[in-house]
């Protein structure tokens, strides 16, 4: 990945953690999909942020 | 990050077997148009990357490195064509060959195969923007921003910052409609609960009352209150009593269903809110080509440069009328994109509504398998799927433009046969015999137990929803915030940078200089300043040889940006032909000053130039190629090292006068101009510009001698012995140097008078190239690396020094 864009995301993800309604594991998830050479499909991310929002489903 | 130690090229454009040794350090090949240069950038190129620029992209159709880059001769013998890349990385300090044959591009053998050069010559295929033509350098700055904002975005490898931004902002979108889907299921499921527990409002406490009535009536211990976690039914439940089935549940289920069907307010409501809408989208297909044609618009825009439309070619009568005409597209594309709205979300609404209704069936359909009507129980089965396929057909303009029918007609569609099934099933339902209190009390906290778990699990799933959008809104909020902090700092950077450059570089006539670089919704403005009256496109007034610089400038600029301390090698072909002499010396001086790790490969046809370039400590002595002479059987001849004077002794060697002559004079002339402008001699203005040679031999002698001077001026007020035996060995180099040139002043006069030179014998003309030499040699540094002019730092009359650029040659010249 090209500097400005590591730096981007190297600044995004920093930033993330302190954002409260960003669980952890969320950031830690995109800081290896988004670093990936190809990016993840939507669905993935919608996947990601359903699994680590909330109490699952009774 | 990596650096050219060495190249060996073979049977690869142009060129049929050459070596160069670069050493790390800046390089300049040097040779007429058509003396195989360009091959030398090729061969980088394709080693590096695997593929040669000039070869691929625009205006190249037909023409590929596998055919074409092989040596003319070799075209059928790609396995002959090959570049060999011997160089360092700094990082590491190691050193690696690298080697590729034009059969197998897109392989490399590297020597040795450690992890770090491995690694540096990843990067490198990764950056073929470390080589740059002028054609590429000139499109940074002669071009209209959309496609400058592509350039740059491409050159900074910005790309993945939209991806990433498109993506985070479509996974956003899909939990927004996750979110709204699930608050539905949460309506549906509490209206379930309400028709079960028969109540009009689900509060906690009426839910208490309603199912204490019926615990009361099995003999079972009240609720105190109710939460979703509480069981409503608890103790009801009997081994022998499996029956869920509640009479007047069951009819208040089917009366909700045929309810429904005989009225819907609310979907009427919807569907007309997306009929009102779709009819006004269908009543202007100006508005509906606007829609489609939105993206085509905002792209040509930008690419309006003269009247021929971008994205029809038709003339118009002027630039003005057709950006008129394109913005007014624009314009009723944006009502149209407002439009678009407005249907996605009534479309939106009218699914909502649709959703609710496939709940009413799901709770029906039991009764109906219950009480053995099957036909009913299928009817409303292949409904329930017929609503969900025509929900699904909801998300688009194109596909509910196709459904306008059904949304405007019969929304719901239900098959013909389930009004009277539903009454059928009511009255089958009323036809059964009145249930015993105890066993309708305890079906009544069945059904209402059943309907509870899936209101608490709706709840569940919808808060998880409404937790995931925020998550989603919070994660593309903060990437933007972030990606566009730091795309705004990028450009001030750049900006910044990008007027300094060109400020040094123009610092004549352009001192005050400064550029505006604007990113603007997919675009890059990019102003400059002409002479403090103001800001103008780049090529609205300065001259191409201006624009030359500037797009230099540009680049440097952003390539610092993009690769920060991994900026080692660049190389420039032939970027600044028509920018001129004067202007090139500070361009020298900026590649030396601003980027000193930096290993600049240039190509140039102009000797003059190259000249400057080893003038002026950009490059050494032995860091200059020369091409001449190029033949398709032999390639270029070429020459490594070898300066001027060893020309001029190889044409007199072999009696050539009129050469030797020839290189003399022209070398002299930009020689002394160089010496001139260093040391601040002064040269009568003449508006030509057609100096000659008397004046800046005299110039450059005078102010020579002025400044040892100077020099021993300032030795003597410092009483520095050391400076004044140097003044003084300085003194008596000078004295033999104008001796010299004193006893062959006949024969230079007669040069700079005329061309007198080209008709003496080798005996005349030896002595004045001797003459020469050691004249020239006053104002040269005696070290080889350096071998650059020295100059005078501080303005006249406050000189400073005299010195070289290695500073081996260095002089006080300020007084105590």
């Amino acid at each position: 990945m090209a500097g400005i864009e590591s730096e981007v995301l190297k600044t995004f993800l920093a930033a993330l953690t302190d954002v409260d309604d960003v669980p952890p594991q969320v950031t830690e998830s995109l800081a290896a999909l988004l670093a990936a050479d190809k990016l993840p499909k939507p669905d993935q991310l919608v996947a990601l942020y359903t699994d680590a929002s909330g109490e699952s489903a009774l | 990050m990596i650096q050219v130690k060495k190249l060996r090229i073979e049977e690869f454009r142009g060129v049929r077997d050459l070596d160069l040794d670069m050493g790390s350090s800046s390089f300049v090949v040097v040779g007429p148009n058509g003396s195989g240069k360009s091959g030398v950038v090729d061969a980088i190129d394709f080693a590096l990357t695997g593929n040669v620029a000039r070869l691929s992209g625009a205006g190249t159709g037909g023409i590929s490195v596998a055919k074409h880059a092989p040596h003319v001769h070799q075209r059928d013998n790609p396995a002959a064509a090959s570049v060999t890349l011997t160089f360092t990385h700094p990082a590491s300090e190691q050193t690696g060959t690298l080697t590729r044959s034009v059969k197998t591009a897109g392989q490399f053998t590297l020597e040795p195969k450690t992890p770090e050069l491995i690694a540096a010559v990843e990067w490198a295929a990764r950056h073929p923007e470390l080589i740059l033509s002028r054609r590429e350098v000139i499109k940074y700055v002669n071009t209209e921003p959309g496609k400058r904002a592509q350039e740059v975005q491409a050159l900074l490898k910005l790309d993945r910052i939209d991806e990433t931004r498109r993506l985070l902002n479509t996974a956003r979108n899909k939990t927004s409609t996750a979110a709204r889907s699930a608050d539905d299921a949460v309506k549906s499921a509490e209206d379930a609960v309400k028709r079960g527990l028969d109540i009009t409002d689900l509060l906690p406490s009426e839910v208490t009352v309603a199912v204490n009535k019926k615990r009361e009536v099995l003999g079972l211990e009240p609720l105190s209150a109710t939460t979703l976690e509480t069981d409503l039914s608890a103790g009801a439940k009997t081994d022998d009593s499996q029956s869920t089935f509640n009479r007047a549940s069951a009819i208040r289920d089917i009366e909700a269903v045929t309810s429904y069907l005989a009225e819907h307010k609310d979907l009427d409501t919807a569907v007309s809110d997306l009929d009102t809408a779709l009819t006004e989208l269908e009543a202007d297909p100006a508005v509906l080509d606007a829609l489609k044609h939105r993206q085509l618009v905002v792209a040509g825009l930008p690419l309006v440069i003269n009247t021929a439309c971008p994205l029809c070619d038709l003339e118009w009568p002027d630039v003005a009328s057709l950006r008129e005409h394109l913005n007014d597209k624009l314009v009723r594309s944006e009502t149209a994109a407002k439009l678009q709205q407005r249907i996605l979300t009534a479309a939106g609404k009218v699914t909502g509504q649709l959703r609710g209704v496939r709940s009413l069936i799901q709770a029906a359909q039991p009764h109906a398998v219950t009480l053995g009507q099957s036909a009913l129980q299928t009817s409303l089965l292949y409904w329930s799927n017929d609503l969900a396929a025509f929900e699904a057909k909801l998300v688009t303009i194109e596909s509910i433009r196709d459904e306008s029918e059904r949304i405007t007609t019969d929304p719901l569609a239900a098959p013909s046969p389930i009004a009277d099934g539903l009454k059928t099933l009511r009255a089958t339902i009323e036809a059964q015999p009145d249930q015993t209190a105890t066993e309708a009390a305890r079906t009544f906290l069945a059904v209402a137990q059943d309907r509870w778990t899936q209101l608490r699990q709706a709840r569940a799933k919808a808060t998880k929803a409404t937790a995931a959008h925020k998550v989603a809104n919070e994660v593309y909020e903060k990437y933007n915030s972030v990606a566009d902090a730091a795309l705004t700092t990028l450009y001030k950077t750049v900006e910044t940078d990008f007027s300094n450059f060109y400020r040094q570089i123009n610092s004549d006539d352009e001192s005050s200089f400064k550029a505006g670089l604007s990113p603007t919704a997919g675009k890059l403005d990019l102003e400059v300043d002409f002479y403090g009256l103001g800001m103008f496109p780049p090529m609205a007034y300065h001259s191409e040889g201006h624009q030359d610089g500037m797009g230099v400038c540009l680049y440097l600029a952003l390539i610092r940006q993009l690769l920060k301390s991994d900026f080692r090698l660049a190389v420039l072909d032939d970027v600044v032909t028509s920018v001129d002499a004067n202007h090139r010396r500070q361009f020298c001086k900026l590649l030396k000053d601003v980027f000193p790790d930096v290993q600049f490969i240039m190509t140039t046809h102009d000797e003059v130039w190259a000249r400057q370039m080893q003038s002026s400590g950009l490059i050494a002595r032995r860091s200059l190629a020369r091409f001449h002479g190029w033949t398709v059987d032999g390639g270029p001849f070429y020459g490594q090292g070898v300066d001027f004077w060893t020309q001029i002794k190889t044409d007199l060697d072999s009696d050539d006068v009129p050469g030797a002559a020839h290189k003399l004079r022209r070398n002299l002339e930009s020689s002394l101009a160089d010496v001139a402008a260093s040391i601040q001699g002064q040269v009568v203005f003449r508006a030509d510009n057609n100096y000659d040679l008397s004046s800046f031999f005299s110039a450059v002698k005078g102010r020579h001698g002025d400044l040892l001077k100077k020099a021993t001026a300032s030795a003597n007020s410092w009483n520095n012995d050391a400076a004044k035996r140097k003044v003084e060995d300085l003194k008596g180099e000078r004295a033999k140097a104008i001796l010299a040139q004193d006893e062959e002043n006949w024969a230079i006069n007669a040069l700079v008078h005329n061309n007198d030179w080209a008709t003496m014998t080798k005996a005349d003309f030896a002595p004045v190239v001797e003459a020469c030499k050691q004249f020239l040699e006053l104002f040269t540094c005696s070290n080889d690396v350096c071998d650059g002019w020295i100059y005078v730092l501080g303005i006249p009359g406050k000189e400073e020094e005299l010195r070289c650029s290695c500073g081996d040659f260095n002089l006080n010249l300020r007084k105590k």
